[in-house]
């Protein structure tokens, strides 16, 4: 996966795109809903991705709605990634998702940046 | 002369018990918007609460393969706006349900059970009872 492949899925609710970015790292675009629908849409290949990378990015600049659903998305990514001894970090979250990964305490289990140059640093050092 | 009263219109939704209902949900309250003036920040804690709430109720309130109605009523009143949910499944009271532990870590993280804390956070007020055989969740925000 580590080419420049850009994979794309979903119809409107959700987008993803993979983005290599080093050897084994790449960074994860995610563009829509993580509700109930959008995270149906990715999950499979977003868990795919995750089990077969050390690093990875989760930009998160162009998801509007996080919901329980999609929570479980990203942990879920986030253990298999740990389990190998990688890292998973989420990038710019908007205000209302980042409460939503505040208050159920997210934030504790996975840093997140503000830049991307940091995040790139986090996950490949 | 001060209006006797400000409650608005109640707009009501009634889906079927199945997930792929929960998308047309949350469109409903997009299209809610303007009727009943929700600040972004209220419409987002509103559909986050509705997909939290209709999922758990899709998911867990009936017998498999039966067919029910879920019935979604939303108001507002003054300052504030109310959704109560409707449903004829078993009992439930999600004000019982506890939340689950803030995790120490990746390896000890449960999935799921995050709902009910997204519910708390979310809404300024949750109620519950149970009436002629239906839950009735009822929760407050600020408009």
């Amino acid at each position: 996966m580590d080419g420049n492949v850009v994979v794309k899925s979903g119809g409107c609710t959700m987008k993803m795109e993979v983005e290599p970015i080093a050897p084994g790292s790449v960074r994860v675009i995610l563009d829509g809903r993580l509700d109930i629908n959008g995270s149906g849409v990715i999950d499979l290949q977003f868990s795919a991705i995750a089990g077969s990378h050390r690093g990875v990015i989760v930009d998160l600049a162009s998801v509007t709605f996080l919901a329980s659903i999609g929570i479980r998305t990203l942990l879920l990514g986030a253990k298999a990634v740990q389990r190998r001894g990688g890292a998973f970090v989420l990038l710019n979250p908007v205000p209302e998702v980042e409460r939503v990964l505040e208050v159920t305490g997210v934030t504790d289990l996975m840093p997140i940046y503000r830049n991307s140059d940091e995040a790139l640093t986090a996950v490949t050092a | 002369m001060v209006p006797v009263t400000t409650v608005s219109e109640v707009y009501s939704l009634t889906i079927r018990n199945d997930r792929a209902e929960v998308a047309r949900t949350l469109t409903w309250v997009d299209d809610l918007v303007g009727a009943l003036e929700l600040s972004p920040e209220a419409t987002y804690a509103i559909q986050l609460c509705l997909e939290e709430a209709v999922v758990n109720i899709i998911s867990y309130a009936f017998e498999p393969n039966t067919e029910h109605d879920v019935k979604i009523d939303v108001w507002r009143d003054g300052g504030m706006v109310f959704a109560e949910i409707i449903d004829d499944g078993r009992p439930f009271d999600p004000r019982m349900q506890e939340a689950p532990q803030r995790p120490a870590d990746l390896d000890s993280a449960q999935i799921g059970g995050l709902g009910i804390t997204l519910m708390r956070s979310f809404a300024t007020d949750i109620a519950y009872r149970r009436a002629g055989g239906t839950n009735r969740l009822t929760l407050a925000f600020a408009a």
